[in-house]
């Protein structure tokens, strides 16, 4: 298809007093899209609004050409995962996918035929007959994107996939779902952390305070970092001595000194990373760690809430 | 300059005393409990009736004011009394407002919790108890408590209040402002002196549904983790025990109570029975019904077939019970949280 | 089968396996035995009338207060009041109104196995009572009564369960506390204002139900007259209005509930009304 897979113009919801989403004017094209943003930022509002389980209070959502909320053959299109660590506890893997599968309209057999095969796909095949009562936090999840795989949608809305799962869990689940947009399909995945979206894919959209704080590319959110003070802490002997030295360094905007650390902001994190070993021998001092305070998505969404 | 330590500082305050720290977990309660609207709409529900007792209060006191019996008489107070206790009680009671009063006031206050209050309670509990302890056993909480100077018995106190006081919110309350609007109604102090005995009267029964309706509610809520089923199980212990009661009744014992036992089966039976050995009814209505078939045809509707003490003992006997269940629950947090 | 039978079927499937799994039907199992045991005893144990044919007064009031005044409305009750809520609390619900199926077909779907599962345990219960109360006389089960009093009760019970079923599901569409305005509703209106004559007893259910419970009565007890003064009930109206009455009250509810259910949202922290 040409053109956006989720479409927003104007989107807000409000709950009460309370605003989820405020104003929202986006686009997410085809492949996968991380959605990006702090706890309580609206991206679960975000994502219920794409999957039709809420109307909008203001403006409109589009999802693959059409409004999701109240509109059956719209969300035969989507497959939703949500966040929720919820089942029907008493069914197998195999039962519950089924039956999600005959929900979306498929004939028992061929619900039966097409929950095996996604929950083979997500690497549950071996446990998909015993009860989801007792599968491990990692098995639940995948158990829940198989069930939003079953109708075959051409996008999937993944809430917090891999929250809960364990390193490895996270990994063969990355790759899933990058195989899943390999052969076609539009994923748009929410998470709180930066290098697990990265790790994802490059085509971001920073949401917080209900509000897009920025979408585009991975890249373009790291030169966004580097136009903002670095703040890099250095913990070394001879403290005080090393920070004479590094505060006569150009980009260098600020220091802070403590016993045995210094606290530094740089408008121009590659020059000082390319510098410091030289001041280090300069001064005779030993390192003990050398860390950014601010390779993290909060610096960034401070930054950007404040631009 | 003085250097303030850092680190973790350990509370040098004043204590509360061991014997109170139930309080803390029967305020949180309390307030957890009482953000429910819907409660406070039932609440407030709940103390319509008084509007209805206080009318006839406000009768009586009128009556007692009259210089003669005969502008009494006259008067269409006599007859609003006249239908409710008939008339050889309420032409007493103009002869000789003194000597009738505990009569009136005990009969007026116990059909106030027989006929409305007693469902209210049955609502309130089911309202407020469910989640009491099945919340904390799911979510955990159980065990940041008892990780505390808080022992078991501090715990199922405190939950044990949080029913009471609301419990106490439809029955103790209400009864006490009834009885403080009939001494407001009333011409004379004396009317006091008379009917003191109310109060303690309205505490012990109100007590008794306190305990007798939260303790079981404390155990069902620490047995089942379903709130909608709970609250379905606690309404329909008190229909289904109290229709299978009259059903018996009918059945086993037609035309007599002697000897029937079949209000020891049903929950609200059981109440009634207590609170009408506390507030004496046949003792202060008997006489009157004596003369008055029609008051001694409601007297005996209302007395219970079976002696109230057999309901003390069975109220006890299912409190003890109840808080043994619970008791026994909440020593076992993880294994019932892990459930 | 066209696909939004099949799928309403699954979700009937799926709510069915809902309600029986978990300690709710051995609550329900339990009740409907007891009150056939209670048919055993009073049976067994009831001094013997003067008339042999006051055993039949007897079963007619057991049925009537045991079944259609209180299990007839407490079965529906649990089954429907927590339709939606259950899953949305349990936050299962997400599954099901993110399919290609309308919401309203949805909660149709899990309405009728709702009401098909309470129709069906009222009529066991009836059924278990029946036998009870004949083994109680000492005698084995026969079909004696059965048509007479035992399948109209059937048919009363069954009409009640539309209406209530249908009336509990709207509320507890509209509030988490179905259940209790349930119980509020059941005792205030079903039970007391369905006592009181003339206009009152019309505006309840309750009425409309006893009319259908008692429609054959008097074709198997020496005296009507005795039977509706026994159980009060002097105004009842002919069992085919009666049932379309009740009818008539659980559709309009019904489509109530499919109006709410496509305008509600039930998603996010705030939006689903609060208690």
């Amino acid at each position: 298809m040409s053109g956006p897979v989720i479409e927003a113009r104007g989107l807000s919801k409000w709950y009460g007093a309370v605003i989820g989403l405020n104003d929202v004017t986006c686009e997410v094209g085809p492949g996968i899209t991380g959605l990006l943003g702090p706890n309580g930022a609206g991206k679960s509002t975000f994502l219920r609004l794409v999957s039709g389980q809420l109307r909008p209070s203001a403006g409109e959502v589009r999802v693959l050409g059409a409004t999701p909320w109240n509109a059956p053959e719209a969300l035969g299109r989507i497959g939703f995962c949500p966040d929720e660590d919820a089942f029907w506890d008493g069914l197998s893997g195999l039962e519950f996918v089924t039956a999600l599968g005959r929900v979306s309209g498929l004939p028992r057999a061929r619900a039966r035929e097409r929950a095996a095969e996604v929950l083979e796909q997500v690497g549950m095949k071996e446990h998909m007959g015993r009860r989801i009562r007792g599968y491990s936090k990692g098995m639940r999840q995948r158990t829940k994107l198989a069930q939003a795989l079953v109708h075959d949608p051409a996008l999937l809305v993944l809430d917090e996939p891999l929250t809960g799962a364990d390193p490895v869990g996270r990994r063969e689940l990355r790759a899933l779902i990058q195989r899943l947009a390999a052969a076609g399909k539009h994923v748009i995945v929410s998470s709180h952390v930066l290098h697990e979206v990265e790790a994802l894919t490059s085509t971001v959209l920073l949401i917080a305070r209900g509000r897009v704080l920025a979408a585009g590319q991975v890249q373009e959110l790291r030169a966004l970092l580097d136009e903002h003070p670095h703040r890099i802490a250095i913990r070394c002997d001879r403290a005080r001595e090393l920070a004479r030295t590094v505060v006569a360094m150009p980009h260098v905007v600020g220091v802070d000194v403590e016993a045995s650390a210094v606290h530094l902001r740089t408008t121009d994190p590659a020059a000082f990373y390319a510098a410091i070993p030289g001041a280090l021998l300069e001064v005779g001092a030993t390192l003990e760690e050398l860390a950014s305070e601010d390779d993290d998505l909060s610096a960034l969404f401070q930054y950007l809430v404040r631009r | 300059m003085p250097v303030v330590a850092s680190g973790y500082r350990r509370w040098e305050g004043v204590r509360r005393g061991r014997a109170w720290r139930w309080l803390v977990l029967a305020r949180a309660g309390v307030r957890l409990t009482g953000r429910s609207r819907w409660l406070f709409r039932f609440i407030l529900m709940a103390w319509l009736p008084l509007l209805y007792y206080g009318v006839a209060f406000f009768v009586v006191g009128q009556l007692t004011e009259q210089r003669t019996i005969d502008a009494a008489r006259g008067m269409w107070q006599f007859d609003v009394l006249r239908g409710m206790f008939g008339t050889p009680l309420a032409e007493r009671f103009i002869e000789d407002p003194a000597g009738h009063r505990p009569a009136i006031w005990s009969a007026l206050i116990y059909m106030f919790l027989h006929y409305t209050q007693i469902f209210c309670v049955m609502i309130v509990v089911a309202l407020v108890g469910p989640r009491l302890v099945s919340e904390d056993l799911r979510s955990r909480a159980l065990t940041l408590y008892l990780a505390r100077p808080i022992t078991r018995l501090d715990y199922i106190v405190g939950k044990l209040a949080v029913v009471c006081f609301w419990v106490g919110t439809v029955t103790l309350l209400p009864a006490l402002a009834l009885y403080a609007l009939s001494i407001a109604f009333s011409p004379s102090v004396e009317a006091l002196t008379h009917t003191i005995a109310v109060v303690p009267r309205v505490t012990l029964v109100s007590l008794a549904l306190m305990v007798g309706t939260g303790a079981p509610m404390l155990a069902l809520s620490a047995v089942f983790p379903n709130p909608r089923l709970l609250a379905f199980l606690w309404a329909g212990a008190w229909l289904m025990s109290s229709v299978a009661s009259r059903v018996l009744g009918l059945a086993l014992f037609p035309g007599t109570r002697e000897g029937d036992w079949t209000g020891l089966v049903s929950v609200s039976a059981n109440f009634d029975a207590i609170a009408f050995r506390v507030f004496d009814i046949d003792g202060l209505l008997r006489p009157a019904a004596e003369v008055s078939p029609r008051l001694l045809r409601t007297l005996e509707r209302f007395t219970p077939g079976h002696d109230p003490l057999w309901s003390v003992a069975l109220l006890l006997a299912v409190a003890a019970l109840s808080l043994a269940v619970v008791a026994v629950r909440v020593g076992r947090p993880g294994e019932a949280s892990a459930r | 089968m066209s696909g939004q039978a099949g799928a309403m079927l699954a979700v009937a499937e799926l709510e069915l396996r809902r309600m029986l799994g978990g300690p709710r039907p051995w609550v329900l199992g339990a009740l409907a035995l007891g009150v056939a045991a209670l048919g055993f005893v009073v049976r067994r144990f009831a001094p013997a009338p003067d008339d042999p044919a006051a055993w039949g007064f007897l079963y007619v009031l057991l049925l009537m207060f045991l079944f259609l005044q209180t299990l007839g409305i407490l079965v529906p009750l649990l089954h429907t009041s927590g339709l939606v809520r259950d899953d949305l609390e349990e936050g299962t619900l997400v599954y099901l109104f993110t399919r290609p199926l309308p919401k309203p077909l949805v909660f149709l779907a899990k309405l009728l196995a709702a009401g098909g599962l309470s129709a069906a345990i009222l009529a066991a219960g009836m059924l278990a009572f029946h036998v009870a109360f004949a083994l109680g006389a000492g005698a084995s089960p026969s079909g004696a009564g059965v048509t007479t009093h035992l399948l109209p009760f059937v048919a009363a019970g069954a009409l009640g369960v539309a209406g209530y079923g249908a009336l509990f599901a709207f509320v507890g569409l509209l509030t988490r506390r179905g259940l209790v305005l349930g119980i509020v509703y059941g005792f205030v209106s079903e039970l007391v204002l369905a006592n009181i004559p003339a206009v009152v007893r019309q505006l309840t259910l309750m009425h409309y139900l006893r009319s259908v419970a008692l429609s054959r009565v008097a074709d198997g007890l020496s005296s009507e007259e005795e039977v509706r003064e026994l159980l009060g009930v002097l105004d009842l109206v002919p069992a085919g209005q009666a049932a379309l009455t009740v009818l008539v009250v659980a559709g309009v509810a019904v489509l109530a509930s499919l109006v709410a259910v496509s305008r509600i949202e039930f998603a996010g922290e705030q939006q689903v009304e609060g208690d």
